[in-house]
């Protein structure tokens, strides 16, 4: 079946089914690491950034160019929680000033779970449709706080997108691109 | 395992508490006798965090029940106070839940919560009142203690 929205007529997509997942290359082996953005952060969003030209006629029209848009996105707080293997690369990456280690390093997938494919009216989701930015940066810019060590990202995705799909919401998924 | 079950469990390997009758929201005042009383369960802190999980507090007390005397203190006998010596077994109970925060032993709320801290509320018991209709009299210290916990239940990424 083809992808469709998964909610029932007036229903609203609550957050959780817009997940980010970050990916980049673990050092001596084949099998990249993965982890969903925004563990314990209240707000976020995929703030599109759009670069905006307007212009009007002589005849009183207005035409709007959308030249660009640098898609980014801020998770504040970004707690430091043990098992967190995002939290320890960035955080070494800071420690050493290593700029290289979180600059176009990752492969973020945008996996919008609110659209889906089923086998069938009323079966569970088989597939979510998902964008896959790769060559994005995450970029910690603060490292600190009061109670409990907070280091704020910023993710900028780079536009390099691939559309496609993922089996399941968990770290092992598989992504089929589009054909 | 339900919550309060883990809280009872947990309670039950405080060297101060196995020794001695736990009872849980109802039992017998008796000399030593300790009771937990669940004060709210599953109280979410706020909206949920984006990925669906839930920032929640669980609020317990613990009772002792202890008997008391009506000797004066005296510096000859302080260290044998009796009401001193109650007192100081519940400071106990607080000294052992506060080293577990430490050490990150906490109730098994089950593979879908993590507890994110534990905490008595009081850095002394607290003396809620004595029933001077028993014989001996009995005395009721209270420790209000706190856990919050992140409930991943919801999530949708697993």
């Amino acid at each position: 079946m083809a992808m469709a929205m998964n909610l029932a007529t007036g229903a609203v997509a609550q957050r959780k089914t817009l997940i980010m997942v970050a990916e980049w290359p673990e050092t001596g082996s084949e099998t990249p690491n993965r982890e969903i953005l925004g563990t314990r952060t209240e707000d976020s969003s995929y703030e599109l950034n759009p670069d905006i030209q307007t212009s009007q006629d002589i005849l009183g029209k207005t035409y709007t160019d959308v030249n660009k848009t640098e898609p980014q996105q801020t998770f504040d707080p970004f707690y430091l929680i043990g098992g967190s293997k995002l939290g320890e690369y960035l955080a070494n990456a800071v420690l050493e000033n290593n700029i290289d280690a979180y600059t176009n390093a990752f492969t973020i997938y945008i996996i919008a779970a609110f659209i889906s494919e089923t086998t069938g009216s009323g079966t569970p989701a088989t597939y979510y449709r998902t964008a896959k930015h790769t060559g994005c940066s995450i970029i910690p810019t603060a490292l600190g706080g009061d109670t409990r060590n907070n280091m704020p990202i910023e993710v900028h995705y780079s536009n390099v997108i691939t559309m496609g799909k993922v089996d399941k919401l968990s770290d092992d998924f598989a992504f089929t691109a589009d054909s | 395992m339900d919550k309060s079950q883990a809280v009872l469990s947990f309670l039950q390997t405080c060297p101060e508490i196995s020794a001695t009758p736990l009872f849980f929201n109802f039992g017998n005042v008796e000399d030593n006798a300790h009771q937990a009383i669940i004060n709210s369960d599953d109280v979410a802190l706020h909206t949920p965090f984006i990925d669906g999980s839930v920032a929640k507090r669980f609020t317990f007390s613990i009772d002792s029940f202890k008997s008391v005397a009506y000797n004066p203190v005296t510096q000859e006998y302080l260290a044998n106070d009796e009401n001193l010596t109650e007192f100081e077994g519940v400071q106990q109970i607080l000294n052992w839940v506060t080293a577990q925060e430490k050490l990150h032993n906490y109730p098994d709320f089950g593979t879908d919560c993590i507890i994110d801290e534990m905490k008595v509320l009081t850095t002394k018991p607290e003396l809620v009142g004595v029933d001077t209709s028993l014989n001996p009299p009995m005395a009721v210290y209270r420790l209000s203690i706190q856990i919050d916990y992140i409930d991943n239940t919801d999530k949708a990424w697993k």
